[in-house]
């Protein structure tokens, strides 16, 4: 059974792996010359669009694109395939205290009202960090509640 | 589990989640992350808690995994019929701001002058019934399940009554 959820971080960080990278070719194959190719590229893009407005004056473009997401969406992504990559290699079941998440969410909330306040305007890298660090937040909810669950049948 | 309220707490969290995702301007709030599908998901878990705090066990992931997807099913089949019905009352509202949007927008990438094009051409005056139903089927299940395992992480112990 601790091999099954062994396995599990292991899928979920290979499906979170082949979303960012999905999400970083879209442009790539919508342009692309090849008929299949782009048809892949456009079913992305219609995936990723009820999970994200995909405001392009908030995206990171490639190749003159923008990204299916918008740069903070994929900074979560992102921060959800490390902190599940990391579980992966360190195999480490300590559980993080709450709050810590109650911290990073009245930050994350910050964030967003000073930018609402006009306080400063459309700042990338704080838009990426901020995404990391929730992405790291959010999907490491789910790996402790995966790990609880590996040491609950551990200890029968 | 108790299948029953598990059912109940389902669709009381896939409409949650459903009106969060076809409502008029009340479906921005998906703009972050699908949080109102999120809370289709946080509501699922907070109705089943709520109904049966003496439950003895704490929930397992295959618990949680059972009642983010049933959710998600209910979340996605109520999209629909509540998209049809604000189509119904109101049109394609969210073209028509899209339109309005794009408008105001001093200039935008390349692909969008064709998506503009697309969207004055009255391609997508109809019901777009079967794309939401495949989109939600694939997203709603995602969305209700982290839903869920948040609701369990913060919510978990919050109504267990405090043995004597």
């Amino acid at each position: 059974m601790q091999l099954k959820i062994e396995n599990m971080i292991r899928v979920i960080t290979i499906i979170l792996g082949l979303w960012v990278l999905a999400l970083v070719t879209a442009p790539l194959l919508v342009q692309s010359g090849n008929l299949f190719l782009n048809y892949f590229g456009t079913a992305i893009y219609f995936l990723a669009d009820p999970v994200c407005h995909q405001l392009p004056d908030r995206s990171i473009f490639i190749n003159d694109l923008p990204m299916a997401v918008c740069a903070r969406c994929f900074a979560i992504y992102l921060g959800g395939f490390f902190i599940f990559a990391l579980a992966w290699i360190r195999q480490s079941t300590i559980q993080w205290p709450k709050w810590i998440y109650y911290v990073a969410a009245i930050l994350f909330v910050i964030e967003i009202l000073t930018e609402h306040l006009n306080l400063y305007h459309n700042i990338f890298e704080i838009r990426l960090i901020s995404g990391f660090f929730l992405g790291i937040l959010l999907f490491r909810i789910i790996l402790e509640t995966i790990i609880k669950e590996k040491v609950y049948l551990k200890n029968g | 589990m108790d299948n029953r309220l598990l059912y109940q707490s389902a669709i009381i969290g896939g409409i949650v989640a459903a009106l969060m995702d076809s409502l008029p301007y009340i479906k921005f709030i998906n703009a972050c992350c699908c949080l109102g599908i999120v809370l289709g998901g946080f509501a699922a878990f907070y109705y089943y808690r709520s109904q049966s705090p003496n439950e003895p066990k704490e929930f397992q992931m295959s618990g949680l995994v059972h009642m983010g997807l049933l959710t998600g099913i209910f979340g996605a089949i109520g999209s629909f019929i509540a998209h049809y019905i604000v189509f119904k009352m109101v049109g394609n509202w969210d073209i028509e701001f899209l339109k309005n949007m794009m408008d105001k927008l001093e200039e935008f990438p390349p692909i969008w002058d064709e998506l503009y094009e697309e969207l004055e051409s009255g391609k997508y005056d109809g019901f777009a019934g079967p794309i939401i139903l495949v989109q939600s089927l694939i997203v709603f299940p995602i969305f209700t399940f982290i839903g869920v395992v948040l609701g369990n992480k913060f919510l978990g112990n919050a109504f267990k009554k405090p043995q004597a």
